[in-house]
Formats: structure tokens, C-alpha cells, sequence
């Protein structure tokens, strides 16, 4: 192809006009940003936060009446506890951790696996 | 309401540049209603620039309408979503109608690369050195790649008015 050709179609080209945006999309593009920070308010978090620690307690309660016993029951869960750290069976309980007390020993279960503190 | 200088600037930019990005978001992007979505994340980034810090502002929406719709383009390859419409109207359609729905149709069949080349020398009239620098690739690639895309351009448009 010889550049002739080539220079007299972007002369031609050169002579058309673009397309307009639509007005609409004018409204759009012009239309202010909502600011950051707007859909995510500090009330908005603390009912999320809310609703987690609800939705975990009732998952800790409902594990709690699963295995029979509760927190004033300190007595059954450490041993309960007790025996499963001996036996290295203990389940990974991740939803949740608490902490039970028993004379100077101390039973707790956290994160994904549980630790007999002295 | 008295509008502020950011919006007084916004408006400015879109009556010099929104033709220009508008059009040349479609020939990236190859569909019109697809490169009115990416035209809008432009504009929602121009918002958030510090118009005080530009000292070239055409140059600088260039840059961004570039990065905007390949960015659409690599989020639309994962999805599977391809350009809807096989049209896609460069030209204002006042006069010689036909012709130029012929060289839309036969920009549209060059490669991405060619025909954002082309589109940035004719229509947003760049020297080669700036279109060099927008696309971050050497000088002389940008002007035979030019060269490339027209005579492939005059080919495509000989052939179809053979057919």
C-alpha cells in the first residue's frame, strides 16, 4: 500500500467530527461523589459489632448445652478439660474462647487449640 | 447554589475532553455503552484529583481514560463479558453517514494497540513523542505501529468496497 493512499484517508479522517457525549452521561460524570466515609458510619459498626458478639454468645450457649455443662459448672469443665488435654483430644472450638478457673489451675480455650496454663 | 471551583473545573474538562475521551474509551473498550460505564470511573477519579497539582490536563485524562478502560478490559476478560454492540459510533452522523460507519466498522477491526494509536494522533492530535510517553512505549514504535494501523486501515476499507 503507498503512503498516499494512507495520508489521504487521514486527511479524510481528520475532517470528521466525534461523537457528543449524551447529556445524561454529562449529568452523571458531573454528579459529586458521595465522600468517603459516608456509607460507613461509626453507629453502623457498633451494630455489626453487636450483632457479632450476639451471634457468637448464642453459638458458645449452644455449644455449652451440646456438652452439658454451663460456666457456673466450673467444677465438670475442668475436669472435662482436663482429661481432653491428657488425651490430646481436645476439639478446635474457633468461634469462640473462654477462660474457666479452678483453684490455682487454669483452663482455657482460645484460637484453634487449648492450653493448660500453670 | 454557587458551584465551587472543583466543579466549575470538572464541568470545563468535560465540555473541552469529553468528546475526545468518551471516543476514545470506545476504541479501547470496542462497545459504546460499556465505555460510558468506564468514562464515569474517569470522571469519579478526576474528582478525587488534585486539580491544583496538573500541568497538563489533557495529557493527564488521556492517562487516566487509558487505565480505566484497560483496567475494565482485564475485568471483563475474567468475567467473560465481551463487547455487546457491533457498532460502535465514533463519528457525529450530520453528513457522509455511510463512509463513516465504514471506517468506524474497519477501526474496530484493527488490534486494541493500533487503533488507540491512530484515534491519539488523528483525533486527540498527539505528536508521536506523546503518544510514545501515554503508552509508554520508544518513539519509533509509535510512528511505524501509526503507519502499520493506517495502511491496514486503507487495506480493510479497499477491500470492503470491493465486496
Amino acid at each position: 500500500m503507498s503512503e498516499p493512499q494512507w495520508k489521504k484517508l487521514e486527511q479524510e479522517m481528520l475532517g470528521f467530527q466525534l461523537q457528543k457525549p449524551a447529556l445524561d452521561l454529562k449529568q452523571k460524570c458531573l454528579t459529586t461523589p458521595p465522600a468517603p466515609g459516608t456509607f460507613f458510619s461509626w453507629p453502623l459498626l457498633a451494630a455489626a459489632a453487636a450483632l457479632i458478639i450476639v451471634a457468637s454468645w448464642s453459638s458458645y450457649e449452644n455449644f455449652a448445652q451440646q456438652k452439658n455443662f454451663n460456666n457456673n459448672d466450673t467444677t465438670s469443665v475442668s475436669h472435662l478439660l482436663k482429661n481432653r488435654l491428657d488425651t490430646n483430644t481436645l476439639p478446635r472450638y474457633k468461634k469462640f474462647s473462654t477462660t474457666f478457673v479452678k483453684d490455682n489451675n487454669t483452663y482455657t480455650i482460645g484460637g484453634s487449640r487449648a492450653k493448660w496454663l500453670q | 447554589m454557587a458551584k465551587s471551583t472543583k466543579e466549575l473545573w470538572m464541568e470545563n474538562v468535560f465540555d473541552d475532553f469529553g468528546g475526545l475521551i468518551l471516543n476514545y474509551i470506545k476504541t479501547i473498550v470496542g462497545d459504546a455503552h460499556q465505555a460510558e460505564d468506564v468514562m464515569q470511573n474517569v470522571f469519579i477519579k478526576l474528582w478525587k484529583t488534585e486539580i491544583e497539582t496538573l500541568s497538563n490536563v489533557k495529557a493527564y485524562v488521556i492517562t487516566a481514560a487509558r487505565n480505566e478502560a484497560l483496567t475494565y478490559i482485564r475485568k471483563r476478560n475474567k468475567t467473560h463479558l465481551r463487547p455487546i454492540a457491533k457498532e460502535c459510533q465514533l463519528f457525529s452522523r450530520e453528513e457522509n453517514t455511510l463512509r463513516k460507519m465504514c471506517i468506524e466498522e474497519a477501526l474496530l477491526e484493527l488490534p486494541q494497540e493500533q487503533r488507540e494509536i491512530v484515534f491519539l494522533k488523528i483525533y486527540a492530535q498527539l505528536t508521536f513523542q506523546k503518544i510514545a510517553d501515554t503508552l509508554n512505549i520508544p518513539l519509533n514504535t509509535a510512528s511505524s505501529r501509526y503507519r502499520y494501523a493506517m495502511e491496514k486501515l486503507s487495506q480493510i476499507l479497499g477491500e470492503k468496497n470491493h465486496e
